[in-house]
């Protein structure tokens, strides 16, 4: 089933195109509330409260072809607000793999997929870079996030976020800059 | 910040430039300028670490099924049900003293029920997809006497619209669909209207008053 149409329909109170709705969404913006949050359990609660409110706003949305940049709006600003909520954990700068990495790993255990004997070398990578990534300061954060994990053009992001265009292009290079420079040192 | 804030080089060139190059051999200035071949070494390794990351990320980090669960208990409880309609309309109000007791709000139907019977049914056409479904009681003005022409001036006081009796016609029904390239239009709606209203007939048991159908989109098959 196309997405406009169970868009379309959800807005008619239709709870079974709304499930489909979830489960497509449910995970892309898990994802991009971990990368904002480093926590599972916040980043949870971030994709509760959005798709909650997905469903009891659904009828005001006017176009259903914006329900992604509409549904990725409400989920940016739900994750921001518990950025800005909670009380940030110190984070010792010397030692990021405390960071993301570990978190990565028990990811990686989490599906048995994590072999002690021989991490990949494409693990060894993407860790690396997840280091780096969660080193950078949160709006460079989330527009990488959105760019890189989520595909998102720099206007989509733009509009999501409610920033320029060129604000977000710039974020984008500085990001780029700053995760190569990093990457450096994996070699 | 402006576009000509993007970081730039030690030669000039921008970080987003030399990223636009990478996976293809360096050009001219790229191969003598030892800034863009740092900078392409390292953005090659940035860009092996993002293909890594994205083969990784998608089968491990799902929420715990306990939050679609809560999502959808939440989105259950508030469904939104619309207003109700009459299944049948009682005869005659029974005068003062009647023994029989007459609950014309007992026999009903919410419009969301009739919404997902309508849905269901138009889903049986292959060659469309139905979005938006709307439903209204259709009602039409009670017959008056004819004119005899002695009828009094009116006054505009007296005679307020909203003092016109009613009464039902059935159900009206609008549909906003989308239908498959190639597929004749004429014969879908055709289709849609037959199965929508052997439906409300047979499982509702509401006369279907008029059904409008609005293709607003083309799908492919």
């Amino acid at each position: 089933m196309d997405e406009t149409t169970l868009v379309a329909r959800a807005q008619d109170g239709d709870v079974l195109s709304f499930e489909v709705l979830v489960d497509r969404y449910q995970g892309p913006l898990f994802r991009l509330a971990l990368r904002m949050l480093h926590d599972r359990g916040q980043a949870e609660d971030v994709v509760q409260e959005a798709l909650t409110t997905v469903w009891r706003r659904i009828g005001m949305l006017s176009d259903p072809v914006a329900f992604p940049r509409w549904t990725y709006q409400i989920t940016t600003r739900v994750t921001l607000n518990a950025l800005r909520s909670r009380t940030r954990q110190p984070v010792d700068a010397a030692d990021p793999v405390t960071l993301d990495d570990g978190r990565l790993d028990r990811d990686a255990a989490d599906a048995d997929r994590f072999d002690p004997a021989g991490v990949t070398e494409n693990q060894a990578l993407a860790t690396a870079l997840r280091t780096q990534i969660a080193l950078l300061p949160d709006e460079l954060r989330l527009c990488w996030t959105l760019y890189a994990d989520h595909g998102r053009t720099y206007q989509e992001i733009a509009e999501i976020i409610g920033v320029s265009r060129d604000t977000v292009r710039g974020r984008i290079a500085r990001a780029r800059q700053r995760l190569a420079g990093g990457m450096t040192s994996w070699q | 910040m402006a576009v000509d804030e993007l970081p730039e080089l030690g030669c000039g060139r921008t970080t987003e430039q030399v990223w636009a190059g990478i996976g293809r051999p360096p050009d001219q200035h790229e191969r003598d300028c030892e800034y863009c071949q740092q900078a392409r070494q390292q953005l090659a390794l940035l860009d092996r670490a993002i293909r890594s990351v994205r083969e990784l990320a998608p089968q491990t980090e799902q929420p715990r099924a306990r939050v679609k669960n809560a999502i959808m208990d939440i989105a259950r409880s508030e469904i939104r049900q619309g207003r109700r309609i009459p299944l049948e309309r009682p005869g005659p109000l029974p005068s003062a003293g009647s023994d029989t007791p007459v609950d014309d709000a007992e026999l009903g139907i919410t419009e969301r029920a009739l919404i997902a019977v309508v849905t269901q049914a138009a889903d049986r056409v292959p060659a469309a997809r139905t979005r938006h479904v709307r439903v209204a009681e259709a009602t039409r003005p009670v017959a008056e006497p004819e004119p005899t022409g002695l009828e009094q001036e009116p006054t505009g006081i007296e005679q307020e619209p909203t003092g016109i009796e009613q009464e039902p016609t059935g159900l009206d029904i609008s549909i906003t669909a989308s239908i498959r390239f190639g597929a004749g239009v004429v014969e879908t709606v055709d289709q849609l209207r037959d199965e929508v209203t052997a439906a409300i007939g047979q499982l509702v048991g509401i006369t279907v008053h008029r059904i409008d159908v609005v293709v607003e989109d083309v799908h492919a098959s």
